[in-house]
Parts: structure tokens; sequence; C-alpha cells
């Protein structure tokens, strides 16, 4: 299954509150995801919440993109990745 | 032994079950390897539905060719009171369908092993899949799964299934804990028991029970153990039902071996043979296998003699017959039953056994009088021609020929050649399949008109339709249709009208369009259904090509209801694939790609269906920006130069194109361009033309533009952005408008603008920043009127270069570079090079 990192734009900025509803929210987004076949690995979010690069295990761009559709996310560019780590070569 | 770890499984079957008893049904497929325990789930649910579901059962056996529609009829006649002997195909499916809908209490039918069902099984598998989502039914169908590879007619048949009420149950392998909890209730370690079956249902329980003191590594090492163990008759006994697929009645094996009470129980007590319903059978086929295959092949040959004498006494079925009688090399036998075999399931639909059962009989055909000999090598071809098996229609129909110039049979010749003359158009061999059309038409003109000159005419009109030719495609189409109409043949003129309307509208000619409704008419009325379906195609395909938005849509909305009800799969993919491209062309990019990802995974589309589904999904992704594109164009390339057709090589030949220029990589775009104009040589598709021009002209590769190209073509190869982007709206293709719109003015790149955004074209984004740059800049800093191409021209020309290297760097022909400098000259109002350099310092034009 290829890995993708998908850059998002929250102009307002987002804001996942830390108790149980910022939870569910992200418990809502997993599941929403699976119906596509998609699996949200985890996100790197910029210090004014605004930018996100979200890394994402998915069989297609078309499946990524659904699943944004139903969270209702914003989807910027989408780049299919490989993962290189430091110590990949010894 | 208990059920292990199958709770998840019954729990679903059980949350099915109860939809479909609330009229919502359901279509389970249970899988997994052989052994793992698909019957013992199955078994296990159906005992706790008993109560509230009416059941019935068919199986699958492995015979060498199965009995056609075998399981139907048993679940038919345990379903329904009328006799199902001598009904069609036809009125076999909605007979049982309609027992089905009708059914006020809930029913379950069980299918098992559809891994070896027979073709026309699978056909109705699919049926009654796609249908009972609103009735009291619940499907289970076992399979394996290894077994059932993307080509396996099982895969073709149920992968592409979609619905909620349709679900696939794969099993897993016991656990270890699993294995160790079974094997400590007998004593045995767990550890070692898991090791040697990998957790495999079937042979854990028969290692669990196998003989003290054995060690088998193996169910084939257990089961010859427990055969070891045996009386001499016993052996006997189970060697002989090891030879029979599925079951052998006891008095099949009475009338063999003679009263064998003592033996039969005592295979029963070693467990190694189950009595039932008045038949022998092994607990598993892993076991029956392991059996089988210990035998020598001349002691198999004997036996298998044996049983095919049984048989052929107590008059058996001829699926039986015929597997006995093949492995006991039983020519006499085969050549009288097995034609017989392939006839009743060439009846029902089940074509791939019925050429199964030909090329078995083909082997001993020497045998057989000529008259005999040629029939069977006509059957056989054409059952290979329907199961899309083209070299061996093409084998066997010329075999056929021979022997019809042997006996001097000039119309049966002339049938035979015009067969030929479309497997080898299948096969790609153009010139073969054009020589066999004219020798066809050759032998029938020696005789007066009638029914096979028509078809070899019209056979010859498709030829020339399908390369381009219309003028004889309309020539031999009439010859065709006079023929057709006095003989009130309605069949053969719907194919003829057919070729010619398609050969003109292929051809942007209107006047074809008549015929072609005509022979959707003529179809319509009188249910052909093959007629209709082509009719449809060629309607929707030439209006999608052609941008002709209603019409196109019209004709796809209805040709794929109509394909749709009638099972029609490969015309439904195919318009499926048209349909796609329709949908990319107005901008609905979401349901193009949904389409396309459906064609491209599923395993039953070919190649036709395909080929334009990768070209699609490609596209979409290219002009998203999304990853995943050159695998596609690559794919697709691979699939479309083989055909040598326009149609597939230059359609992926302008979507290489479009991504070239969106990567900006010029070079590349006038290649594949290119490659998609050569293939179109000696064609007339101006659409096809004007599509690569299209693209070629904004690498400024079209010095000349040709002639009759469709207005938008045309127009955006002249430069004439603001013409070309009004005719693409009337064709309602925003991205081609919003490409013409950048090079217009600040008010058309900003429409251009709204246009990416509501499309979602991001890599034309930074196109859309740069030519509102430039429009504010130019208005500003360019006096002259020069053009972009002019402007940075006018740059280049300080560094020096000659026109030659001018034109290798912008990758355009030093003619377009002279035909730029001369403009410049013109319009700064200079008489050379230098001068122009100059003026551009003054105007501060250089930077």
């Amino acid at each position: 299954m290829p890995r993708y990192v998908v850059e998002r734009t929250f102009p307002e900025g987002l804001h996942i509150p830390v108790n149980s509803e910022g939870a569910a929210a992200c418990l809502g987004v997993v599941n929403n995801n699976a119906v596509d076949g998609v699996t949200w690995v985890h996100s790197y979010v910029s210090d004014d919440h605004v930018r996100t690069y979200c890394v994402y295990d998915g069989p297609s761009p078309e499946a990524i993109r659904k699943a944004a559709a139903r969270s209702q996310l914003p989807v910027g560019a989408i780049t299919e990745v490989q993962v290189l780590a430091p110590y990949f070569y010894r | 032994m208990p059920l292990l770890e199958r709770q998840t499984f019954l729990d679903e079957l059980a949350r099915r079950s109860c939809l479909a008893a609330d009229a919502a049904g359901q279509a389970v497929f249970v899988c997994g390897e052989a052994g793992i325990g698909k019957t013992a789930l199955t078994s296990a649910f159906l005992e706790s539905a008993q109560e509230q579901f009416t059941i019935a059962r068919g199986y699958c056996d492995a015979l060498a060719t199965p009995h056609a529609l075998g399981p139907v009829f048993e679940i038919w006649s345990q379903l329904l009171e009328t006799p199902a002997a001598g009904l069609s195909r036809d009125q076999l499916f909605s007979g049982l369908c309609a027992r089905l809908q009708q059914a006020t209490s809930p029913l379950a039918i069980l299918i098992e092993d559809l891994h070896w069902a027979d073709e026309a099984t699978l056909d109705f598998v699919r049926y009654l899949a796609r249908r009972l989502a609103h009735w009291r039914c619940l499907l289970i169908a076992t399979f394996r799964d290894d077994e059932a590879g993307p080509e396996h007619p099982l895969t073709r048949a149920i992968g592409d299934l979609t619905g909620s009420h349709v679900s696939r149950l794969k099993l897993a392998t016991l656990s270890q804990a699993a294995v160790a909890q079974l094997a400590a209730a007998v004593g045995q370690d767990g550890a070692r028991v898991y090791s040697i079956t990998g957790g495999n249902a079937f042979f854990v329980r028969e290692l669990l029970s196998a003989p003290p003191g054995s060690v088998p590594a193996s169910v084939r090492d257990s089961m010859l153990a427990r055969l070891a163990r045996c009386s001499a008759d016993a052996r006997r006994v189970s060697e002989f039902v090891a030879l029979s697929p599925g079951r052998m009645e006891t008095a099949l094996l009475t009338h063999l071996l003679g009263p064998s009470q003592g033996a039969v129980d005592e295979c029963v007590e070693r467990g190694i043979l189950v009595h039932e319903r008045g038949a022998l059978s092994f607990r598993h086929e892993l076991a029956r296998r392991a059996i089988e295959d210990a035998l020598s092949p001349a002691k198999a040959q004997e036996r298998h003699a044996r049983i095919l004498a049984a048989l052929l006494d107590r008059s058996a079925d001829v699926a039986r017959v015929v597997h006995h009688a093949l492995r006991a090399r039983d020519e006499k036998a085969l050549l009288e039953h097995a034609p017989v075999a392939a006839a009743r399931a060439a009846s029902v639909g089940a074509h791939r056994e019925a050429a199964a059962y030909y090329a078995a009989v083909l082997e001993f055909v020497a045998r057989l009088p000529l008259s005999s000999r040629v029939h069977l090598y006509e059957k056989h071809a054409y059952e290979c021609y329907l199961t899309s098996q083209i070299r061996d229609a093409v084998a066997s129909a010329h075999a056929a020929l021979d022997i019809w110039r042997e006996l001097g049979e000039r119309q049966a010749q002339g049938r035979t050649l015009r067969f030929l003359s479309r497997q080898h158009w299948f096969l790609g061999d153009r010139a073969t399949a054009e020589r066999c059309a004219n020798e066809s038409i050759a032998m029938h003109e020696a005789f007066a008109p009638d029914r096979d000159l028509a078809m070899a005419y019209s056979n010859r009109a498709q030829l020339e339709m399908l390369c381009g030719r219309v003028s004889a495609a309309i020539d031999f189409g009439e010859r065709a249709v006079a023929i057709a109409r006095e003989l009130g043949d309605v069949e053969i003129e719907s194919h003829a009208l057919n070729n010619m309307g398609t050969a003109r509208l292929g051809n942007d000619d209107e006047s074809g369009r008549p015929w072609l409704e005509r022979s959707l008419e003529l179809a319509l009325t009188h249910d052909l259904h093959e007629h209709v379906a082509r009719a449809y195609v060629n309607l929707a395909t030439s209006a999608v090509r052609s941008q002709q938005v209603e019409r196109a849509e019209r004709y796809l909305r209805e040709g794929l209801a109509y394909c749709d009800e009638r099972d029609l799969d490969s015309w439904t993919h195919y318009l499926q694939s048209y349909q796609a491209r329709f949908d990319l062309d107005r901008g609905d990019w979401d349901r193009a790609a949904q389409l396309a990802t459906l064609l491209v995974d599923s395993a039953g589309s070919s190649a036709i269906s395909r080929i334009p589904a990768l070209v699609v999904l490609a596209q979409v992704r290219m002009r998203r920006g999304d990853p995943g594109v050159t695998q596609l164009l690559d794919q697709a390339l691979d699939a479309a130069l083989p055909t040598g057709e326009l149609q597939r090589i230059g359609r992926v030949a302008a979507a290489r194109a479009e991504n070239a220029w969106l990567n900006g990589d010029m070079a590349a775009l006038v290649r594949e361009a290119d490659r998609g104009l050569a293939a179109a040589q000696g064609h007339d598709d101006r659409w096809m033309v004007g599509e690569l021009c299209f693209w070629k002209a904004l690498a400024g590769a079209v010095p000349q533009v040709p002639e009759g190209l469709p207005a938008a073509y045309a127009l955006a190869a002249r430069g004439d952005w603001r013409a070309s982007a009004s005719e693409f709206v009337v064709r309602r293709m925003p991205f081609e408008q919003a490409i013409m719109l950048l090079a217009g003015d600040a008010a058309a790149i900003a429409e251009a603008g709204e246009i990416v955004e509501r499309l979602g074209a991001v890599p034309l984004r930074a196109r859309v920043a740069e030519a509102l740059k430039n429009a504010a800049r130019g208005r500003a800093e360019n006096p002259c009127g020069l053009t972009h191409r002019e402007l940075e021209i006018l740059r280049l020309l300080a560094t020096g270069l000659t026109n030659a290297e001018l034109a290798r760097k912008l990758f355009v022909s030093p003619k377009t570079i002279d035909h730029h400098v001369s403009a410049v000259l013109g319009k700064l109002q200079v008489r050379s090079r230098a001068q122009a350099v100059t003026v551009a310092h003054e105007l501060g034009l250089m930077k």
C-alpha cells in the first residue's frame, strides 16, 4: 500500500481540544478513513496551526481525497513517499 | 471437534441472515485454503439457522469437466415441485429467482466449492447475487481462494460484485492457542501438531485422530498410514471411492466389487470414509486426493475403466461418464459421450466446459469419418471463440476448412472462411482477416444469393469499417442489406446497417446516423441483445469522441441501462470506459476517477475497456497534480501499441503529450504527439488529429495547421485563444477552455483562475499566477505589443545565439524562430538584430 504525505491548509487554524471531544474527533476521522481503506499514520502541524503535513497509507490518491471529503478536511498537495531513516544503510 | 476461532464469522453470518430474513437479501462468499474449515463453518451456521430458514444445498465436484449447472439443478429440486429437466437456461434462472423473490419465509442457498463450478453455474451465482438485495434470501457460497487466481473464471464472475449486500469472509488458519487447546483435549503436544499442520483445521483434526504411534508429516502420509492398517478389501474400497470425485453411491460400489458391507464398515470405523445419504465419500477432498495420487497410473486407469463400465450400465450422468472415460483413455466411450456432454453444456451456456469436452474428443478424432470429424472441429472452434480462446478456435477452424475442401462443400467452406476472418481480426492479423473475407464472398457468390452471402458481405463491411474505409464499407453493407431485406432477415440487416452507419459517423459524417439508429430500432424491436448493445456502443462512442454532449449523455445512459439489465458485461464495461472519458472532459473528475478505478481494478474487463480507463485515471491525476501517473501511462502504452489501432494509440499519445506539457517537457510532448499523429496517418480522424495538434501547438510546434480540424482545435492551433475558448465552452470542456484563457488578457486569465480553482487543477495554479504577473508587467513594460514568445526571443537575441541554436534551445523549428524574429523586428521597427537589442535596452525590456 503506498504512503502519501498530504498537505493541508486551515486558514482559521486547526484547533483540536485536548479532551474527550478532541479524541472523539480524531477517532471519527479514523473511522471515516476505514471506509475507503485509508489509514492515518500521523501528522505534523505548523506552529500557527495553519499548515499540516499528514502521513497516510492508502490504496490511491482518489481514496485519500474521498476519505478527506468524508471528514470534511481540505486537501492541498498529495505526494507519494518512501520512508528514509538515518540508519537504513548500515 | 468443536469449532474454534470462528465466532466472529458465525456472528457475521447470523447478522446477515437477520438482514436476509427481513427482505434485505445477502450474498456471502466464504473463502480460504483447502482444509481450512469452510464446510465446517457453513454447516455449523446452517444448523443454527434451520429453524428459521428453508435450506437448499448445491455442490460442485472436482470432475475433469464439471456437470453444467449441476448445483443449480440440485437446488431447484429442493425448492420447486416442477421437474427441471428440459428447461432452458433462461427458464431455470428466472424460475429459481421467481421462487426466491416471492418467498414469504426466508430461504438459504448454499453452494460449495465454487472453484470447481462450470461457467453456467458461475453465471447463475452472479445473476442471483446481483438481484437478491431485496429478497428474503441468503446465498452462501464457498470456494478456495488459493485455487482461484485473477484469471480464474470464478474471480472474473464475482470479482466485481459490489453493494453492501455482498460480503466476503476469508477464513484464517487456527492459531497456536487453538491448536494447543484441541491437542490437549486428546493428550497430544499442541506445539508439535501446530508445526506440522500450520493450523490447517482439517489437517489438525486428521492428525489428532491418526492411529497412535504414527508420525505423519502431511495429510497424505496420514491417509496412507490409515490405509496401511486396513484389510485388503477395505483398501480396495477406499481406492475405488477415491477415484470418484465427490462421492460414490454404495449401489455403484456393490455393482463393482460385489457385496462389501464389511469392508465399507471397516473404512468408516478407521475414519477413512464417511457414509451418508446412500453414498460414500472422504471427509475432505484433500484426503481423497492423497489416496488417488498414491495409485499407480496403470492401476488407476484399469479401475477407471471398471467404474466407467459400471456407470454405463447404470446410465449415469454423462459428465461423470466422460470424467472416467478420459482417465481410462477409453476412446470409444469418449467419442460417444463427450460430444453429448459438450452439446448439453453449450445449451446452458457453460461454454468453457463445452470447449473442454470437444477438446478431449479431438485427440481421438482420426478414428471418425470425415463428416463427423468436421462437425466436431467446427463446434470446438465456435466454443473456443465464445470463451476467447481464439488461437484454438483458429486451429480447429482451419482443420474443418481442410475437410470441407476435401469433401467439396463450397458453401460450408464459405461459412468457415467467414468465421476465420473474424478470428484473425481478433488476433490482430488484419491481412489474413481480409483474405478470408474475400475468399468467403467468392465461395458464396457462386450460388444464388442467400443468408450466407449476406453475412459474408456484412462481415466484409465490418472489416472495412474498422479500417476506416468508408465507401467500401457502404458498398458491401448495401449489398448485404439488399439480400437481407429480400429474405426478411432482420438480424443481418441490423448488423449491416450498423457497419455502414458507424463507418460514416466515425468519419464525422452525420448522414450515417439514420442507419445506425435504424439498426438500433430493428434490434430493439426484435430483442437482438448483442446487436442492440453494439448499436448503442457505436452511437455513444462516436458522440463522446466528437464532443456532442447531449447525444453522448443520452446514448451512454440508455446503453448502460440496457446492457446492465441483461448482464451484457463486456459491452457494459466498454460503455463505462467511455462514460469515464465523458466525465473527464466535462470536468467531473471525481466521477471519472471512480469509474476508471473500477474498470482498472476489475479482473473481468478486457484490454479495450482497460486502456481508456487507465488513460482517464492518469489524466485525472495529472490534472490534479496527484501521484501515480507515470505507471498508468506506461501500462496504457504497453497495452495499446500491440493493437496497432488508432483509437487506442492516439488516446494514449494525447494523454502522454498532455502530461509532458504539464511537466514543462516540450521535447517529450512533441515526441508523444508525433507518435499519435503517425498512427493517425491514412485515417480520417479529425478529432484525434485535432487533439494531438492542440498539445503540439502549446509547444509552438505546429507551424502549419492542417485543414479540416474541428473548430476548437483549429482555432487553438492558430493561436486564437478567445475564439477557441468560446468553442470549448460550447463543447463543455472546461480544462481546455482554461488553458486557452491563460494565453489571453488579464480578464481571461482571471477567468482561467476561477476555473482552475473550481476543477482543482492544482498544477495550473502556478501558470495562472505567472500569466497574471506577466499580463500586469506586460501592460506596463511592453509598449510595442510584443507577445511573450517574442519578448523571450528578443531577450535571447542579446546572447548572440544563431537561429539554429535558439531553435534547439526552445524546442521549435528554425523556421519558427525566423518567423518570430521578423515579427520582433517589425514591431520594434528596426532592421537588424543588433538594433533590436539596442532598442530593447533603451526601452528597459532586457531583464
